[in-house]
């Protein structure tokens, strides 16, 4: 069952795109480390600037808080060149520990993103300039960092456990 | 040369991360980690200064250049320790010198946008031209470090 769908991605358009030149898997990769390090810039201003340590702290938060559009881009980039690398070799990916989890941090990622946006961004754009953030802003923003350098070495270890 | 790229590989460093089953892909993951930081500072700088992320004032980023040297010092390390692995082999890799290089011409003209935005102004072309080329210097040197592996 899963096998036959695992089976059809692979035979499917981007699969077949994906193995079908040999510049292709080394481009999508480049382009799959561009985006991640984006995505990491775009977060680190946010979420250093929400938690309020370290250097960025000194950033306005209106502005901090604009780069979010920013780390979307960066992620629908890895997650558009994600699936054609899935596509191009799913029976590999799919039964990889280090994949597993990986998607798993990435879904615990995307749900903390949408408690930050929907619990916290508003009162974060209320915020006078200089006053502190509420601590479960500093939590969120904490666990995004965390979890998203989580998906990156978890992604870098999918060669090493097979 | 060899002898000495020999004697590299040959440290407690370089066989630890080359033998270990784990030497590798730890040092590999600290690389990919220290990279995001570096280059994702890198890129929102220069990508404010080419007004392509324009809410951000571009002053404020003098705050995250600590972070990046955090990254960059990160892979610094973590570089030094992949390369003992196979020392005699990425010596004469031509991708890998062009990275090296690239690294260096890219942190130089990071340096140049500071400074033309610190005396000419955040908008002045000076600036723009510096940030571009850092910035192209940059993700040449992910691509060219990315494609260590196939060349």
């Amino acid at each position: 069952m899963t096998d036959d769908f695992l089976n059809t991605i692979g035979d499917s358009f981007l699969g077949e795109m994906a193995r079908g030149y040999f510049w292709m898997w080394p481009l999508l990769e480049n382009l799959h480390f561009i985006g991640l390090s984006a995505l990491m810039g775009g977060l680190l201003v946010v979420d250093l600037r929400v938690i309020g340590i370290g250097p960025p702290k000194h950033i306005p938060m209106k502005p901090a808080l604009s780069l979010i559009p920013f780390v979307m881009i960066a992620f629908a980039i890895n997650l558009i060149t994600g699936i054609i690398f899935f596509c191009g070799d799913p029976f590999r990916y799919y039964y990889n520990l280090a994949f597993q989890w990986k998607i798993a941090l990435i879904v615990l990622a995307g749900a903390n993103a949408l408690w930050f946006w929907f619990g916290e961004h508003a009162k974060l754009s209320a915020l006078p300039e200089g006053a502190d953030t509420p601590i479960s802003a500093k939590v969120i923003a904490g666990i995004s960092l965390s979890l998203w350098i989580g998906v990156i070495i978890l992604g870098r270890l999918i060669p090493y456990l097979e | 040369m060899m002898e000495f790229f020999q004697w590299i590989e040959e440290s407690g460093l370089g066989i630890y991360i080359r033998e270990d089953p784990w030497g590798f892909a730890i040092a590999l993951s600290a690389h990919s980690v220290g990279m995001s930081f570096a280059l994702g500072v890198v890129m929102v700088a220069t990508l404010r200064a080419l007004n392509v992320l324009k809410q951000v004032p571009i002053v404020s980023h003098a705050n995250l250049y600590t972070v990046a040297w955090v990254g960059f010092f990160i892979n610094l390390i973590s570089g030094l320790a992949l390369y003992a692995s196979h020392a005699t082999e990425y010596s004469y890799q031509s991708v890998f010198i062009m990275k090296l290089f690239l690294i260096i011409v890219g942190g130089v003209l990071f340096k140049k946008m500071i400074d033309a935005a610190a005396a000419d102004g955040d908008n002045a072309s000076s600036t723009k031209l510096f940030a571009f080329l850092s910035l192209a210097s940059w993700l040449g040197a992910i691509v060219t470090g990315r494609l260590m592996a196939y060349f």
